[in-house]
């Protein structure tokens, strides 16, 4: 009877097939030099993504701006699946 | 709205209990005042524990330990790390003010730029459009258009109309032989240093600084990062590499110089040794494919050596070097039609630092080959070459060519061009100078760089490598060669 339009299920950024989004929540923990990486191109918790492209390298899209990174950093990024 | 950030309240007493105890500090007072940089900025380096800013207090704070404390305690009442939550607390701002400035217009249909965009990133039509692009830009662009019709143009006007007149007006003026080889004749300063600036290497360089701003501005480059990534890993390097290597092909110099983009110590080290082993410079390039087009044979021979160097080298080198894999991430810009003036004046400030950077060696390396040949020690190094020269079943020479390369790289090659097209060498040996050119030393110019960037231990360690690979590769080839009795 309610209309769900999120999940709450949490997976990393890897796990999400082409043309899905997810809202990031939190990235991989203790590992500082991977974090100042992800700050440094603005990826934040909160912000939603875009699976564009997932071989030979992850496209995301994030309000527009496109990044491309490895499937190592896509990992450390834990996303809740929205429709 | 007001512009002033302010954290959440745990940061906000962290920042205000850090200043007050570094205002009792002189040292880091006076610093505040000299740089104007605030002591609220200094409490947040602190706080997040910026290296370069932290070591230097380490050393100089005697309230170290309390400032310690008040960030481990500021850090408590957090469950993300601080430079996180700093961090998240300026991009709302930001975001913030992108809301309240930022005037959004009906969605223009991207649909060009999605289509071309999928085009260079989907790996099934990528590979095949980037093997176009290398084909028509580099290849027939640089290698035919440049490196032939250009060169032998230009190269036929200095050989009919150049050279006979400044060696007669020499001959005229100067009456000793000796003055005269200075500057016409042989290898006079005009008639082979100029003629070999000129001539052979600005329309080469030209031609291919003019492609690689073409893809520079048209955002394709990243978009080639993003397609070899995961090729480039199991060389221990990451997308990223392959723009100092594009580069590379235009000027080792200006692309070892460039990998300094690059993530880890041992990613650089990798690139590095790739670009002074393997990499030709554009004049090399053009050179050699503009030589060797005619052969297809030779010109795989060529192509199918330097790839196999490229990726054994890469491959051993990760194996031995100690550390991790380095990330991979990169913007990838919009696709966009590039401005015909920004090419062109992209394109005229590089061939400019070029020429720049060159004339004067060659006008140096003409002098010093006139003292060589004047001295004998010309002849002794080319004796001492000589061997070699044998091993490698070259004619004698091909030794100058090699001396050539020791001053810059597209100096030895546009010897080669000579040497092959006064019919001293032939088919075969063509093909082994090629390679061993190829992977021959780093020219002078980058050298030096390399020196910059890498320290002397490694610099004269990875030169003394490249000298004996390849020549030794070079002895490979020509033996195998004869033995399949490969014949062009």
């Amino acid at each position: 009877m309610f209309t769900q339009t999120f999940t709450v299920e949490s997976s990393a950024l890897n796990l999400l097939k082409e043309k899905e989004k997810g809202i990031i929540t939190q990235f991989r923990k203790n590992d500082e030099l991977l974090l100042k990486k992800l700050i440094a191109m603005g990826i934040m918790p909160g912000l939603s993504v875009t699976i564009e492209q997932r071989f030979p390298s992850f496209v995301i899209n994030m309000n527009g701006t496109r990044l491309a990174i490895d499937r190592n950093l896509a990992r450390a990024i834990y996303v809740r699946r929205t429709r | 709205m007001s512009l002033f950030l302010r954290y959440p309240t745990a940061i906000e007493e962290g920042i205000t209990k850090i200043e007050s105890l570094l205002s009792k500090n002189k040292v880091i007072m006076s610093m505040t005042v000299n740089s104007s940089v605030s002591r609220r900025s200094l409490a947040l380096l602190l706080l997040q524990k910026e290296p370069i800013f932290w070591k230097k207090i380490q050393q100089q704070e005697p309230y170290i330990v309390e400032i310690e404390s008040v960030i481990q305690s500021v850090q408590s009442q957090f469950s993300d790390p601080l430079i996180l939550v700093i961090a998240k607390t300026r991009h709302q701002m930001a975001r913030k003010i992108e809301e309240s400035a930022v005037v959004k217009l009906k969605k223009k249909s991207p649909e060009g730029e999605d289509f071309f965009h999928q085009l260079t990133v989907n790996p099934i039509t990528g590979f095949p459009l980037l093997i176009f692009v290398l084909y028509f830009g580099i290849y027939k662009f640089v290698g035919e258009f440049g490196a032939g019709i250009l060169v032998n143009q230009i190269e036929g006007f200095f050989a009919n109309n150049i050279n006979p007149v400044v060696n007669q007006i020499t001959a005229q003026f100067l009456p000793w032989k000796i003055a005269q080889d200075l500057i016409a004749n042989d290898y006079g300063i005009i008639t082979l240093g100029v003629r070999y600036a000129i001539a052979i290497i600005f329309p080469i360089v030209t031609t291919f600084f003019l492609v690689l701003s073409l893809l520079e501005d048209s955002g394709y480059l990243p978009r080639i990062s993003l397609l070899v990534d995961r090729l480039f890993k199991p060389l221990g390097l990451s997308g990223r590499a392959i723009i100092p290597l594009i580069l590379g092909l235009g000027c080792g110099t200006m692309a070892t110089l460039v990998t300094r983009t690059l993530e880890s110590k041992r990613e650089r080290f990798i690139a590095t040794l790739l670009l002074a082993l393997v990499i030709p410079c554009s004049a090399q390039l053009g050179i050699i494919l503009g030589l060797l087009s005619q052969n297809p044979l030779a010109l795989t021979i060529w192509l199918g050596c330097l790839g196999i160097v490229f990726l054994g080298v890469g491959i051993l080198t990760a194996k031995v070097i100690p550390g991790n894999m380095s990330s991979f991430y990169m913007e990838i810009p919009p696709l966009r039609w590039p401005h015909p003036m920004g090419i062109v004046s992209k394109t005229y400030g590089r061939v400019k630092w070029y020429i720049k950077e060159i004339t004067g060696l060659f006008i140096l390396a003409s002098i010093f080959i006139w003292i060589g040949k004047l001295t004998g020690i010309f002849e002794l190094l080319v004796n001492l070459l000589n061997p070699i020269m044998i091993d490698l079943g070259l004619p004698k020479d091909a030794a100058s060519v090699f001396l050539y390369g020791f001053f810059r790289r597209d100096y030895g090659a546009a010897g080669m061009f000579d040497l092959y097209n006064s019919g001293i060498l032939d088919g075969r040996q063509l093909v082994v100078t090629a390679v061993t050119l190829t992977l021959f030393i780093p020219c002078i110019a980058q050298f030096q760089s390399l020196l910059r960037e890498q320290g002397l231990k490694t610099t004269l360690g990875m030169t003394s490598f490249i000298l004996t690979f390849a020549f030794c590769i070079g002895y490979s080839l020509n033996q195998l060669l004869l033995i399949f009795e490969v014949s062009f």
